[in-house]
């Protein structure tokens, strides 16, 4: 992450404690944009491969069948079979998958999960194998070691190899992008998708509202009361992003205590910036409120950056002064 | 001027609504891409891109303008979605599988040539002490090697069963695919923990396990010796032993690469950053010793038993060899471009 390009909203706004998370990771693309990922939970991580594990084992188990049934349940062949084809089920399962899918497996995406190269890196190929052909040591080859009697080491080397496994199992959990052996050793991070949802614009909102009760007193002759409200630069400047960020999802409130939370937010406003305006219904103030505050913030943002919040003190831009 | 033309003229009002459109788009050709049962046409694929860096535009300007957060949001999580499809792995396994084992793998024994030279050293360190031992106090044999693996040879067994062992032939061919798959599971076990696992531990264990297996080799060798059948038992054991043997080898010194990356971090570079790219070939390595070990397990389940004069075992031992030489130190090699023009 370069000091020269900006950092992903979440990472830049973050203050100590706040919600970014020790799983946020900015990753720049070659277009040289920063795009924030969320690195995978291990929580997750186990769901989803105890998903593919599953479903390697329900084929292997239907192969294995199929095979005992064309050799007529012959004892000998069946054994042979399985061997094999288990074998290269297992070890092939991963990397096809993840391969063909873009860096998933079933159980990846049933969890919306995907592989992706460490700091955003395009995932290689060299890379999907390296990761996969650790799990072998991490955990297929010691498990068929113990399924199979730890090759007469006793119960020394069965403990042994248990602790094995177990230590890699845990691997996740000692470093901050939870990975993998496999991971650090291909450089892979797993990342957990988001879901991309546009919401509805508050000031869209406002402008239709305002732009229907204009019609509707045309119609009966009258102006509106809320297009005699004039604020003054520093009035609308008394609030930063983060504040007009909430205001508009008040607007955007559909639930019952929406006008409970409208009107508390109205009176905190018209007390802020002392306002002595004709008195309106709160929806119809906050809507004209955050259409003109948003504009004003929005033009000082070319001149510089958005103004954060309130104790974002900074000089505030007139009319007068714009060219 | 009056509030409501300002609000009239909010630029992020107008940006939505010029870009919005793109966005949706976008949204639902990633949606197609998922989708098996709807494939995407040429042109819908070649509009990835453009939507793409119209995005990334869009919340370029939404970051620095724009103050509605949710809007921001938004497009980083599309920016998202539309980078890992556009920027997603292309290749087939087949191909690449091929790639590995025809270019990569050789090129990255060439690079590990110091690290192969103390793995074999190794095994035959550990091959000679072994034999040492044995000879010099037969009981010791026992300890070396596990009652599983010895299979009822030893200085105490008789030497027709020892012959046995090593001329006899099992006709069924289900016998042998069997045991093919035996050999396999069991020698991809011992290679695989090598590679890696104990790559991870700087090498230590890794130079441990070379030299207990070379000694199981030697305590063999010498339990056959002293029935008089130790050139019988080293043509028997090198038709499939040759292959083996060095895929175990390179196992070893892959391991033993990533312990000295990890240990000797160019200054440049992170422990990380060595251990990925240490990985990496690593990795290549231990594709190219699965592989080996394969055609090592197709020799050891059917060639040993087909051919049972000793000479011609040897035979193919040296001839193994020789194919092994000849494939390290040749393939993989780039052809020298043509001079004249320099074009690619």
């Amino acid at each position: 992450m370069t000091a020269l390009q900006p950092p992903s909203a979440k990472i830049a706004d973050a203050a100590p404690g706040s919600k970014i998370t020790s799983l946020d990771r900015d990753v720049l693309t070659p277009e040289g944009i920063q795009i924030p990922v969320q690195i995978a939970g291990i929580g997750g991580r186990y769901a989803a491969a105890l998903i593919d594990v599953s479903i390697i084992l329900l084929i292997s188990a239907g192969m294995w069948l199929l095979f005992a049934f064309i050799s007529g349940w012959h004892h000998n062949a069946w054994f042979a079979a399985v061997g094999w084809v288990g074998f290269l089920i297992r070890v092939f399962y991963f990397p096809w998958s993840e391969l063909h899918y873009g860096g998933r497996t079933p159980g990846k995406m049933a969890m919306g999960l995907r592989v992706i190269g460490r700091n955003g890196a395009m995932l290689d190929s060299r890379s999907i194998m390296a990761r996969n052909l650790v799990r072998e040591v991490e955990m297929w080859l010691p498990l068929t070691f113990v399924i199979g009697g730890a090759g007469g080491l006793g119960p020394l080397g069965y403990m042994a190899t248990l602790g094995w496994i177990g230590c890699f199992l845990a691997f996740p959990l000692f470093n901050r992008e939870r990975m993998r052996g496999g991971d650090m050793l291909a450089g892979t991070w797993v990342i957990e998708e988001t879901k991309a949802r546009l919401m509805p614009d508050a000031l869209n909102e406002a402008e239709q509202a305002r732009l229907a009760r204009q019609w509707i007193r045309r119609r009966q002759g009258e102006t509106d009361v809320t297009e005699r409200l004039q604020f003054s630069p520093s009035q609308l400047t008394a609030y930063g992003a983060k504040e007009l960020n909430t205001l508009g999802e008040v607007l955007l409130d559909r639930s019952t205590r929406a006008a409970e939370r409208q009107k508390s937010v109205a009176q905190a406003i018209r007390k802020k910036i002392g306002f002595e305006g004709p008195a309106m219904d709160d929806t119809q103030f906050l809507q004209a409120y955050y259409t003109a505050a948003r504009a004003q913030i929005e033009k000082e943002a070319q001149w510089g950056t958005l103004r954060k919040d309130k104790h974002d003190q900074r000089e505030t831009k007139t009319s007068a002064g714009r060219g | 001027m009056d509030q409501h033309d300002q609000a009239a003229d909010i630029h992020s009002a107008n940006f939505r609504r010029q870009r919005e459109a793109s966005w949706r788009r976008l949204e639902r050709l990633l949606n197609k891409v998922k989708d098996p049962l709807q494939p995407m046409s040429p042109s819908e694929l070649a509009e990835l891109p453009q939507l793409y860096r119209v995005t990334l535009s869009s919340l370029s300007v939404s970051r620095k303008y724009v103050l509605d957060r949710r809007l921001t949001e938004y497009l980083e999580a599309l920016a998202q979605r539309a980078y890992l499809e556009i920027y997603a792995p292309r290749e087939h396994l087949r191909g690449m599988l091929g790639r590995t084992i025809v270019h990569d793998f050789p090129r990255a024994i060439r690079g590990m040539g110091a690290e192969l030279i103390i793995a074999l050293m190794c095994l035959v360190i550990g091959a000679l002490a072994g034999r040492a031992i044995v000879l010099a106090n037969p009981d010791l044999f026992y300890g070396l090697v596990s009652e599983s693996m010895a299979n009822g040879r030893g200085p105490d067994a008789n030497r027709e069963e020892m012959m046995a062992s090593i001329y006899s032939s099992a006709a069924d061919p289900i016998k042998r695919l069997q045991e093919f798959a035996f050999y396999l599971a069991h020698n991809n076990t011992a290679v695989a923990l090598l590679a890696f696992g104990l790559g991870l531990a700087f090498g230590v264990p890794t130079i441990m396990l070379l030299l207990y297996n070379g000694a199981i080799l030697g305590a063999m060798i010498a339990a056959f010796e002293m029935h008089d059948l130790g050139v019988d038992f080293v043509a028997w054991l090198s038709i499939h032993g040759v292959t083996e043997l060095t895929a175990i080898a390179i196992a070893g010194a892959g391991g033993l690469k990533i312990a000295h990356g990890m240990l000797f971090p160019d200054g440049r570079e992170t422990r990380f950053a060595a251990a990925k790219r240490h990985g990496i070939d690593a990795g290549v390595v231990l594709i190219g010793a699965f592989f080996m070990l394969a055609i090592a397990a197709v020799l050891e389940a059917f060639a040993r038993q087909l051919i049972q004069p000793m000479e011609q075992r040897y035979a193919i031992a040296a001839l193994t060899a020789l194919l092994w030489l000849a494939y390290f130190s040749l393939a993989g090699r780039s052809r020298k471009a043509p001079r004249g023009t320099g074009s690619e």
